[in-house]
């Protein structure tokens, strides 16, 4: 709270500054020149803008933050001294000096406080708290205003100018007093120096969509409400009929009551109506109320419409729009924030003014324009302002997004540039080796290299003396899809046993041309190397016209192997997934598929996987559940598709079957994916059944990582969220009523299965989040959440909070991720599910009530600790349960009562 | 001391450094593979140059480490003996001998990598606890490299 505190009493003490300032500066130009020379004195403080602005920035960029503003408030504050004694002294130049110097510099003071303001808060406290400091700059602008009004006739205008002086020099100590001992980037000079600042700032931000859009929106803002208060003053001076009484009057009451109503909407309004629809939207208050306005101007120029105009621009501009504006800065890097934030708030918009100006000159003098046309211009600008905000709000999120973003690199990518680091010939050096150890190496670097020289080598490996080296040589070749190696590949299939090399080799052969791939699958038929003949065969029986010796061939060796011993049966196994299916070979197969060892068994599955026969469907399904031929069932089953999901769903509908296929159906269901299968998952969740569950929504979200367009059904799955959610507050709720039992061995335990299960329901709720949103987003928020940095977790929340907008899940999960305590926690679940905290027997007894088992076991270990005579009932009944661990451990307590 | 249940089995083995990290319902399932050992005072737990075929929690009692006779050191209740001897086959460097009547809780290897195989949660965190263990012994290492190594666990 403090440094809220101090920020806006800078700002208060800022903005009654500037106030004075501005008014003792035109007092006492008015007072010795002709107000004629304003518009050329205007001219001259835009262009010393341009000049002086480039000397803050390089200054800027030598000093950290925090200095840089105690310093510029403390030389400003002197200067201003020094300004004082010169009207004092009655030098001639010092009314213009002052002008110029409050023109130029003016802009700066609450500049600096919201760049230290953003730089001190994450985006969720900004979110909170830059209101507050909001609300000290309009209260600032009030008293400083008042207090010129009221003591400088009394005191005279440029007495007025020491007090000014005193609240720089108070706002120089309040900068100091906020950055001692915090952050780096307060603390720290940004490590990069431009030479010419001004123009690398505007470069950073032409190439910075984000920043681009803030600068057209700072541009279009300006430009519109220079109109305004143009077309104000007109309407006024024409209403009034040039009574300078009656127009003073109208704009000390006019500002008077603006400001008050600005400031008990920002009082009231302004925050809660961030909370409700973020930054992004809350911009558009402004414009959209001052498009009224102008359009009321456009059919007439009454005095009614002009107050409407002006009033929303001055009403809305210093309260709402500010706070929101600057809240746009909050998820920018501190170090490309610190480079361009000045510039933009003094060069963009001191920019703007002068295109404004241009703009009215260009419309009075050159094309006598009226009120009404002068409205056509800014609903011109004020339109062109609305489309930039509706952009920048997707990019506020694009930005917040970038700034939580994991970025993995994959072994691919690691090893493609750990290929191309090395020297050129060196992968060429290493497929030469005389060490097959050295050559293994650089035939795997070389499936990532794009060396062609290296491609050509690998052919001659395939007749490398190192199995290891010709193996992998074959692997790198198919992988590449290498040309012109069917020579050596030929020769490869003669001297290699492994299955799955030869079918590398034959699929590569096939991949090179028909002719070549028919003719080496011909020769090999007379090969003495039966399994490889009978490979050779069962690929020419894919073909329409193969040789009848083809068949008669890969027959024989079937037959005879699969009456052979385990390794030959394996190889039958192998060969008849080669083949089109033909009955009696599908018996084999299914016989195979039977067989006591592990191994003929694996090659069985995976034939049967390839060959897809519908009888062979129940039987790998049962397969599932055995972890020895765990990877190998779920392929194979994966590769029946859509002919599986009954039986798949089946297996995980049934409350009797071995948890084991439960969880490997859900995985399988998840390799398949479409819409049958996310049925089946997503009515598994629907279930509240906790066996598979994690498995469950891992299948999910494999489906929609590998087919991001895929439609899971948003109405089931923020049902689903609701009911995730509202289980996290539960288990929230049920631990606060263990808080003075967690002493003991087995309460503590319990209180840890708990917190398991909130952080169990939390990431449910992400991994469903994923199933509406983009799922990688979903990870981030969720991994940055619980991150350590407090930057990264704001960022993540307000990530999450302005991408939720319109979701009835976000008033549900926010409070869940963001209250760091759990009295927060129980305060949400009570708002919005009336829960309350129980004391220990009821949790207890709730919990053995409840269907999850494990914390049924918890519970029930925990009550019988504690003899908790009331539960004794439900435990006994436990003991007859079919779990056998909630079983043994019901026993276990029934003996203890 | 009398046989401990399941979920006994398992708040014990929450003390034990290499499962501490790991989830109550994960500790369920090592429970539900550890066995309850009782040894009497001078019994042999592991032989000088012998494998070390399990890992050994103790429950209640000591186990002292002899080498060439000389008591090297002793472990206590909720200590362990044969962390690494879950990963890796070689002999052991001392003799493990209960040095008063002594419960232990074993966990053999290959039931634990069958149980490893079975739940790849478990795994996963186990390596989380793996690699947390062996960065704090490389940071105590380059924090303080002359300090001499503690007896292993």
């Amino acid at each position: 709270m403090r440094p809220t505190l101090l920020l806006a009493l800078f700002l208060l003490m800022g903005m009654a500054a500037v106030i004075c300032l501005k008014a003792v500066s035109d007092a006492v130009f008015l007072s010795e020149f002709d107000a004629r020379l304003l518009p050329y004195v205007d001219l001259v403080v835009t262009l010393l803008v341009g000049v002086l602005i480039n000397y803050y920035l390089s200054w800027s960029g030598r000093l950290a933050l925090g200095s840089l503003v105690s310093k510029t408030q403390t030389v400003l504050a002197a200067s201003i001294l020094v300004l004082w004694l010169l009207l004092w002294a009655n030098f001639t130049w010092a009314p213009i000096l002052l002008y110029l110097w409050v023109g130029v510099f003016a802009i700066l003071i609450p500049s600096q406080v919201w760049s230290l303001s953003a730089a001190t808060f994450t985006t969720r406290q900004a979110k909170r708290l830059f209101t507050v400091i909001g609300a000290g700059g309009i209260l600032g602008a009030a008293v400083g205003g008042s207090f010129t009004g009221f003591f400088g006739p009394r005191i005279g205008a440029a007495s007025v100018l020491p007090v000014a002086a005193g609240l720089l020099f108070g706002g120089s100590w309040i900068a100091r007093a906020i950055t001692k001992g915090k952050r780096q980037d307060l603390t720290s000079p940004s490590p990069e120096k431009a030479k010419a600042p001004i123009l690398d700032s505007a470069r950073l931000v032409s190439i910075n969509r984000y920043l681009l859009l803030i600068a057209l929106a700072v541009i279009a803002s300006t430009v519109v409400g220079t109109l305004v208060k143009y077309q104000f003053k007109a309407v006024a001076q024409a209403y009034f009929e040039a009574d300078r009484d009656g127009l003073a009057s109208f704009g000390g009451y006019f500002y008077g009551y603006v400001s008050v109503i600005s400031f008990l909407f920002h009082a009231t309004l302004s925050s809660r109506i961030l909370r409700w629809i973020g930054p992004s939207f809350a911009l558009f208050v402004l414009p959209l109320a001052m498009l009224s306005g102008v359009v009321g101007l456009l059919f007439s120029a009454s005095i009614f419409a002009a107050i409407w105009a002006r009033g929303a621009d001055q009403g809305f501009r210093h309260s709402i729009d500010r706070a929101s504006s600057e809240l746009l800065w909050v998820p920018v890097a501190s170090d490309l924030r610190n480079r361009v934030k000045s510039f933009m708030d003094i060069v963009v918009s001191r920019g703007a003014d002068g295109l404004a100006s241009l703009i009215l000159i260009a419309l009075l003098y050159l094309g006598d324009a009226t009120i009404q046309h002068i409205s056509w211009a800014s609903l011109i600008f004020l339109l062109a302002w609305l489309l930039v905000l509706w952009t920048l709000r997707g990019e506020y999120i694009q930005t917040l997004r970038t700034t939580i973003e994991r970025r993995d690199i994959s072994a691919e990518q690691l090893l493609q540039r750990l290929a191309a680091s090395g020297p050129s010939n060196e992968l060429e050096t290493g497929l030469a080796s005389s060490d097959a150890q050295d050559v293994e190496v650089a035939v795997g670097l070389a499936q990532f290299s794009n060396a062609k020289a290296a491609q050509s080598q690998l052919a001659s490996l395939l007749v490398h003396e190192s199995e290891a080296v010709r193996r992998k040589a074959m692997t790198t070749i198919a992988s590449l899809q290498a040309e012109g190696c069917e020579r050596e590949v030929a020769a490869f299939l003669r001297l290699e046993t492994d299955f799955d090399s030869r079918q590398r080799a034959f699929d590569y052969l096939d991949l090179q041309g028909s002719v070549i791939a028919r003719e080496t699958e011909e020769s090999l038929l007379q090969q003495p190397d039966q399994p490889l003949a009978a490979m050779a065969a069962a690929r020419l029986m894919k073909r329409s016209d193969y040789p009848s010796q083809a068949d008669s061939l890969f027959q024989n060796v079937v037959v005879a192997f699969s009456e052979g011993g385990p390794a030959e049966q394996v190889q039958a196994a192998q060969l008849l997934g080669l083949a089109p299916i033909k009955q009696h070979r599908s018996d084999i197969l299914s016989a195979l598929l039977d067989s006591p060892e592990p191994e003929v068994v694996r090659a069985a599955i995976r034939s049967t996987g390839a060959l897809r026969q519908t009888e062979d469907l129940p039987k790998l399904i049962l397969l599932l559940s055995e972890r020895r031929y765990g990877t190998d069932t779920r392929q194979a089953v994966t590769a029946y598709g859509e002919q599986a999901i009954a039986a798949l769903s089946a297996a995980l509908r049934d409350d009797s079957a071995a948890p084991r296929l439960q969880r490997q159906s859900a995985r399988v269901l998840g390799s398949i994916g479409g819409r049958l299968a996310t049925q089946s998952l997503l009515a598994h969740l629907r279930r509240s059944r906790e066996i598979a569950r994690p498995d469950v929504l891992r299948a999910l979200g494999r489906i929609r990582d590998k087919t991001p367009d895929h439609d899971f059904n948003n109405e089931v799955v923020n049902l689903l969220l609701q009911s995730v959610l509202r289980r996290f507050y539960e288990t929230v709720t049920l631990s606060a009523g263990m808080r003075d039992e967690a002493h003991a061995p087995a309460a503590k335990f319990l209180a840890l299965a708990l917190r398991e299960r909130q952080d169990r329901w939390l990431n449910e709720a992400f991994v469903l989040l994923g199933l509406i949103y983009p799922q990688r987003e979903m990870r981030d928020a969720h991994h940055r959440i619980q991150s350590g940095r407090r930057d990264l977790r704001a960022n993540a929340l307000e990530f999450l909070d302005s991408r939720l907008i319109g979701s009835d899940i976000r008033a549900v999960l926010l409070p869940a991720v963001e209250e760091q305590t759990n009295r927060g926690i129980l305060e949400a679940g009570k708002r919005l599910f009336q829960l309350d905290p129980v004391p220990y027997s009821s949790v207890l007894r709730r919990l053995l009530d409840t269907s999850d088992v494990w914390l049924q076991v918890c519970a029930c270990h925990a009550a019988a600790e504690s003899r908790q005579t009331a539960c004794h009932a439900k435990i006994t009944e436990l003991t007859r349960h079919a779990d056998p661990l909630l079983r043994e451990t019901a026993l276990a307590a029934s003996a203890r009562f | 001391m009398e046989q401990l249940t399941t979920l006994d089995r398992a708040i014990r083995l929450q003390k034990v450094e290499l499962f501490s990290d790991l989830e109550t319902e994960m500790l369920a399932l090592l429970a539900s593979i550890a066995q309850q050992i009782d040894l009497k005072k001078g019994e042999t737990v592991v032989e000088e140059g012998n494998p070390i075929p399990a890992l050994y929690t103790v429950l209640d009692g000591e186990i002292e480490m002899r080498r060439g006779g000389l008591v090297i050191y002793s472990i206590g209740a909720n200590e362990t003996l044969g962390n690494w001897a879950l990963f890796d086959r070689e002999p052991s460097v001392v003799t493990a001998v209960a040095a008063q009547d002594t419960d232990l809780l074993r966990i053999d290897r290959e039931e634990f990598f069958e149980l490893l195989a079975d739940h790849s949660a478990v795994t996963r965190e186990l390596f989380q606890a793996l690699f947390k263990r062996v960065r704090s012994i490389l940071s105590a290492g380059i924090e303080s490299p002359t300090d001499s190594a503690t007896p292993p666990s």
